[in-house]
């Protein structure tokens, strides 16, 4: 099924979550396995995202404004003797549809005690 | 050191990125080591044994495989931009060769097919002969631009066959026994050499060859007495898959190969 632009499956609301909690501890930029680990931490899973999933989903969140993405120096790269990172940054769009998401994720609950409350 | 079933992970991310443009791969191809890398780190941190690292590598790799499936077939058509194509002006000139040397062979075959030998044509015989001359000698300028602009990555076997392919067709002009047996076998193993070093697609290849093949039957036949097919309507018709071949190989050195196909340039 073709979704809504700019909805927001589950798994991007992991990730703009996980980058928004990193970001609260002060880590600006996150690479995809920074973020992957945060996700399985924070629903106290075993296992990291799969690497197709994961991937797939950040280059979507790029593209729909949600994140930015740079390439780190080489040079530390290479200092450090790993391979290059990318590094993503939650954006502001990312947050107004992490917010937006988790409204919309909250109403039908919101509307379920309305419809329970004394008028 | 590297991840336990690591290079599993790589392989097939070298398998489903195969076709885009090199950034493109190697964009996916680092982040995917940055993971693996990342990965390797926090397993010797937490003490975890290498079976367990490698079990978690291969879920990960397995349960991905329909997103990469997806990923990649959503950027088909989409990033081989004309411009990330390979190609050089000598190479695009040996390819017009081709073409004129296809063009120039088709358009008298036909004329010759459906009004009779050049011979007894007249004047138009004068202009088949000399549209037939341009082709030949486009020919083997193309036969010998191929050579020489790939000297660097063909084999001697396959230069030594373009001087047969080119001496095949000296002898087409003058009419000599087997001169289209020498021309046809020599292009093919020129090409296919063309093909293995990638510098043109393996598919034109194979179609190069089966064409030159199927236009051998009739000459075959001719040459050791089993029919009389000579410039009649079947030959030319056997023929023509070949000749337009010839175009296609024009077209396609012209446009290139796509840059991630085809890293090397020519020499």
């Amino acid at each position: 099924m073709r979704r809504k632009a700019g909805e927001l499956v589950p798994l991007e609301i992991s990730v703009l979550d996980a980058a928004l909690d990193l970001r609260r501890r002060g880590v600006v930029e996150a690479h995809g396995f920074l973020l992957a680990k945060e996700m399985r931490d924070a629903r106290g899973a075993r296992r990291l995202t799969a690497y197709g999933t994961l991937y797939k989903a950040l280059e979507r969140l790029e593209r729909t404004g949600c994140l930015e993405s740079r390439w780190e120096d080489p040079a530390i790269a290479a200092h450090d003797a790993r391979p290059r990172r990318r590094f993503y940054r939650l954006t502001l769009v990312g947050e107004a549809a992490l917010a937006r998401a988790r409204q919309e994720s909250s109403e039908p609950s919101l509307g379920r005690a309305a419809a329970g409350a004394p008028s | 050191m590297s991840a336990p079933g690591g290079e599993v992970v790589r392989r097939w991310v070298d398998a489903y990125t195969r076709g885009l443009p090199s950034e493109a791969r190697a964009a996916r191809r680092d982040e995917i080591d940055d993971d693996l890398w990342c990965q390797l780190e926090e397993s010797v941190v937490l003490g975890r044994s290498a079976r367990s690292l490698r079990v978690e590598i291969l879920l990960r790799l397995l349960l991905g495989l329909p997103a990469d499936i997806s990923w990649r077939l959503s950027q088909a058509g989409v990033r081989t931009a004309k411009g990330e194509r390979s190609t050089s002006m000598s190479t695009r000139t040996v390819g017009a060769l081709w073409i004129v040397a296809g063009a120039a062979f088709v358009s008298a075959a036909i004329v010759v097919a459906v009004l009779g030998p050049e011979s007894s044509l007249g004047g138009l015989g004068a202009i088949v002969l000399a549209v037939g001359s341009v082709g030949a000698l486009a020919f083997v300028g193309a036969v010998f631009g191929l050579v020489w602009q790939f000297r660097g990555r063909l084999s001697r076997l396959s230069a030594l066959a373009g001087g047969v392919a080119a001496l095949g067709m000296l002898l087409v002009v003058i009419d000599a026994p087997a001169s289209w047996v020498l021309l046809a076998l020599g292009s093919a193993v020129l090409v296919w050499d063309l093909a293995r070093a990638q510098a043109i697609p393996r598919a034109l290849a194979i179609v190069f060859g089966v064409s030159s093949i199927l236009m051998l039957v009739p000459t075959g036949g001719a040459l050791f007495g089993i029919s009389d097919t000579a410039d009649t309507p079947l030959q030319v018709a056997l023929a023509l898959p070949y000749l337009l071949s010839w175009i296609a190989l024009g077209v396609s050195l012209l446009r290139g190969m796509p840059i991630a196909q085809a890293p090397l340039t020519s020499a």
